[in-house]
């Protein structure tokens, strides 16, 4: 059978090459890099800015802006994704043309970012950019060492006093930057980390429907919650399609509710200094188990959503909420306006959510909060010609001109300062043509995106000024009534090289173990009672001995670094 | 010497005369051998480590410690085992079903109605992963997913798919063989086009019926073909892809869906350990190329059919 043969020939050849296909590793190109990731000396940096007419002589290496002469900086930055900053959004494009430098924007979509860059710093090649948010998982000390990116502190000392100001204010940004005494990244500061944080949101007209007041304490949230799941809250006549507390997609949402046990499962991973500045595993406390005893509780009896495991992301809970379906859960104040008009748009009437103050639980009040400052920051490589202009650039983000910028818009086309100090947005960012919320059309037009700037507090404040009168009043109010509960997460100074390797693969199993055995306890497939010491026990096989000791050397720099 | 001779003139005769045929594979193997052979050089930072400042040539050589840290792993024993039941299963119940498939369209009437069940058996196989998985909670959900909506009007009880991990293989095989046989039959369907009618009518003539025709004609004929597809996919029988995995499993069913490509997604991408990542590839693909090997032997010894 001749045709057999062919075929069979050709099944083989096909095969060895799949086969060989299946070999395949991650590829990468190599050869160049040897050469191009050697540190570039700094001292003798030279730019074409140095020479700009603004130069004084007593300073050669004063940038001021706009400079003389035009220079180009390529930035790696996760881009919008309300509108694409290739495109040159108008705040981008005015602060081109104020400071004469061109920006070459390298960007990828924000969800891929940190694994494309990861990917891009490591597989070496002289292609990086000039300037790039660091992907999460590099080490900050271990590129620098290794020369990929530079050390800046000369660069802030000559050209960054806005960005020595921001020290001053946010007194541990400098100290979590640096590991090994060097500073390698400008961070995005926040002044708005107090205002309005990630909070419980409860519908108004159910509790209102039936005669509730507005939860106080973990006891109140139960009763309300089983009262959402026995009656007909949302009023469409079956009282069983209510989900009274909905959580989206990951074991980790539920953990929130660990605030009001005083524990910090959320925003720190558990990680958290004690009263004697000694770092815990919160994880394994004895707290905890009382939590996950609760939690399991509250699972059990039908108040926590049992799809909270399977929905995916944030935004299918946003969707069953809008579906009219959710009596409560945990989100931003500011996502309330978008659900409001989606509840609306699904016919559902005088539809309220309001923000409500953390519950009084057993052991404490809090809100945990990510903290004042993002962990990665924006780095100059190595590939940067001009580095002195790359820190000057962002330390001018970093100004007030520059974060007014990035904040507001354009003065008089986005937002008006009145005489008072407070800022009023205009219509064309309240009442967007395309129906773009006030948030995503201050993206769309380039702000708060693209490089390191200073979150402002009156921005989040005229922002409110886009709500309705009461759901602002409501925010405002509930804001403030938040405000002394609030506790800062624990973010650490960046591990050195040693400390980096001598954890090496324990992170990764311990987050796993810990995601699983929450969605065990939570659910009720793993006993507390019964496997409670032999999971503390197999925490501490995993090495959370060692990462311990790693954190408690991270936390006591960032100690000695604040009391300087 | 002169033998040599007439050998390499005819070879560039051949060579002269195949220019098109040449011509035509071309873009194929410089595919192969910038995109498969190419990379696999980049294999040797399983035994280096990594550092992408001093590159894959100049990273220290650390012999099989990225190895035996895998295999050393308190989830090895796990992600091994649901690796292997899942690939097992997946052959075994995802193998015959296009075969059988195949056998029946064979036997519908050139048409219509034959096209449109070919069509709609393989649309699914165009639908992304991500899609599926999202149609998948979607129909499972317990609440207000179809197939609980039957099951609770057939007066059973909800059954949270997503979240028994005693239903997860089944959810991703189902779905899986679901997705690709109509995709898997299409290589049958050409063998059985090409089988000579002539038997048939002679089966006939034997009086065999639709049955007998199928077991000692149609079987027969594209045995073959079956062989091959069988050695092919017991070489993949190690991989099971992570992004299905990613999408479907949970803290809750982790026990039965985690598998080794999604364990080195977590340790080997997403940590950025690339070493550890390529030495788990490695280690897969080596044994999928013994296993290839070993059942090209057996078929051949067997069967007499086989890959080369």
């Amino acid at each position: 059978m001749k045709k057999g043969r062919k075929w069979k020939l050709l099944a083989g050849a096909m095969a060895l090459v799949m086969t060989a296909g299946s070999l395949t590793a991650c590829g990468s190109n190599e050869g160049q890099q040897a050469a191009d990731s050697q540190p570039q000396s700094v001292a003798g940096t030279e730019s074409a800015a140095a020479e700009s007419a603004g130069a004084q002589e007593s300073e050669a290496s004063k940038i001021t802006f706009p400079l003389a002469e035009q220079v180009e900086l390529t930035i790696a930055t996760p881009d919008s994704s309300v509108a694409s900053l290739a495109d040159q959004l108008p705040v981008w494009q005015e602060i081109q043309e104020r400071t004469n430098i061109k920006i070459n924007w390298d960007v990828t979509a924000s969800a891929q970012y940190v694994e494309v860059m990861k990917l891009r710093v490591t597989a070496g090649g002289g292609d990086l950019p000039d300037i790039m948010l660091l992907p999460n998982g590099l080490s900050l000390s271990e590129l620098g060492e290794q020369g990929i990116i530079l050390p800046l502190e000369s660069y802030i000392e000559t050209n960054g006093e806005n960005i020595l100001k921001a020290y001053e204010e946010f007194p541990n940004a400098r100290a979590l930057t640096s590991a090994d005494g060097h500073i390698y990244s400008i961070n995005q500061l926040n002044e708005s980390a107090y205002f309005s944080p990630y909070t419980f949101i409860i519908r108004k007209d159910w509790l209102d429907r039936l005669g509730l007041e507005v939860p106080d304490t973990i006891d109140d949230w139960m009763e309300v919650l089983r009262a959402f799941r026995d009656e007909d809250a949302n009023g469409n006549g079956n009282p069983d399609d209510e989900v009274p507390y909905s959580a989206g997609g990951h074991a980790w949402y539920p953990t929130y509710w660990g605030n009001a046990w005083g524990l910090h499962l959320f925003q720190s991973d558990g990680w958290y200094p004690d009263e004697n500045g000694q770092i815990q595993y919160e994880f394994i406390s004895d707290r905890a188990k009382e939590f996950y005893t609760w939690l399991n509780g509250f699972y059990e009896e039908g108040l926590l959503d049992p799809e909270f495991l399977t929905l995916g992301d944030e935004s299918k809970m946003f969707e069953k909420v809008a579906r009219d379906e959710v009596g409560a859960f945990t989100a931003y104040a500011s996502n309330i306006p978008t659900l409001e008009a989606a509840l609306e748009a699904n016919g559902v009437e005088g539809a309220e959510l309001i923000p409500v103050i953390p519950p009084q639980g057993p052991y404490a009040r809090q809100v945990e909060i990510i903290g004042d400052m993002s962990v990665n920051g924006y780095v100059v490589t190595s590939s940067c010609e001009n580095p002195d202009v790359a820190v000057a650039f962002m330390d001018y983000l970093m100004s007030e001109e520059g974060s007014e910028l990035l904040n507001f818009g354009i003065e008089g086309d986005t937002y008006v300062k009145e005489a008072d100090g407070t800022y009023t947005f205009t219509e064309k960012v309240t009442n967007d043509p395309n129906g773009l919320s006030a948030r995503e059309a201050l993206e769309a037009y380039g702000c708060q995106v693209g490089g390191p700037f200073i979150k402002s507090e009156k921005r989040e404040e005229a922002m409110l000024f886009s709500y309705p009168e009461e759901l602002r009043e409501t925010i405002i109010e509930v804001s403030d009534a938040t405000r002394p509960y609030i506790v800062p997460g624990l973010t650490l100074p960046p591990a050195t090289a040693e400390e980096s390797a001598s954890i090496e693969g324990i992170a990764g199993d311990l987050s796993t173990y810990i995601w699983e055995m929450t969605g065990k306890f939570t659910v009720g497939v793993s006993d507390i009672e019964a496997e409670w010491d032999s999971y503390v026990e197999y925490v501490h096989t995993l090495g959370v001995d060692q990462l311990l000791a790693v954190k408690q050397a991270q936390y006591d720099r960032l100690q000695e670094a604040m009391a300087e | 010497m002169k033998d040599k001779k007439i050998k390499k003139k005819s070879f560039w005769a051949q060579l002269k005369r195949d220019k098109a045929l040449i011509l035509i594979v071309l873009p194929v193997v410089i595919h192969y051998l910038v995109f498969i052979y190419y990379p696999m050089y980049g294999n040797i930072i399983a035994f280096k480590d990594y550092s992408p400042v001093l590159g894959i040539t100049k990273s220290p050589w650390v012999g099989f410690r990225y190895f035996i840290q895998f295999f050393e792993s308190p989830y090895f024993f796990r992600v091994l085992r649901n690796t292997l039941l899942i690939s097992v299963y997946s052959i075994l119940w995802g193998f015959p079903i296009p075969i059988i498939f195949a056998l029946m369209t064979n036997d519908l009437k050139a048409g219509a109605y034959k096209k449109l069940v070919q069509a709609v058996s393989y649309i699914p196989y165009f639908i992304s992963t991500v899609v599926v998985c999202g149609m998948l909670v979607n129909f499972l959900s317990p609440s207000s997913g179809i197939i609980n909506s039957i099951i609770k009007a057939l007066g059973g009880e909800a059954i949270n798919f997503l979240m028994e991990p005693s239903w997860f293989r089944t959810v991703f095989i189902a779905s899986g063989i679901w997705q690709g046989f109509g995709w898997s039959a299409i290589v049958y369907l050409s063998a059985l086009t090409g089988v000579n009618p002539e038997l048939y009518e002679a089966a006939r003539v034997d009086g065999a019926g639709k049955l007998r025709q199928v077991w000692h004609v149609s079987i027969p004929c594209i045995m073959p073909t079956i062989i091959v597809t069988f050695i092919m996919n017991l070489g993949t029988l190690m991989s099971v892809g992570y992004e299905k995995i990613i999408l479907l499993y949970n803290p809750v069913n982790l026990e039965t869906a985690d598998v080794i490509s999604s364990y080195v997604y977590r340790t080997g991408l997403v940590e950025g350990n690339y070493s550890f990542g390529s030495a788990v590839g490695l280690f897969n693909s080596v044994i999928n190329l013994i296993l290839v090997f070993a059942a090209n032997k057996i078929s051949r010894r067997v069967s007499e059919t086989s890959l080369w």
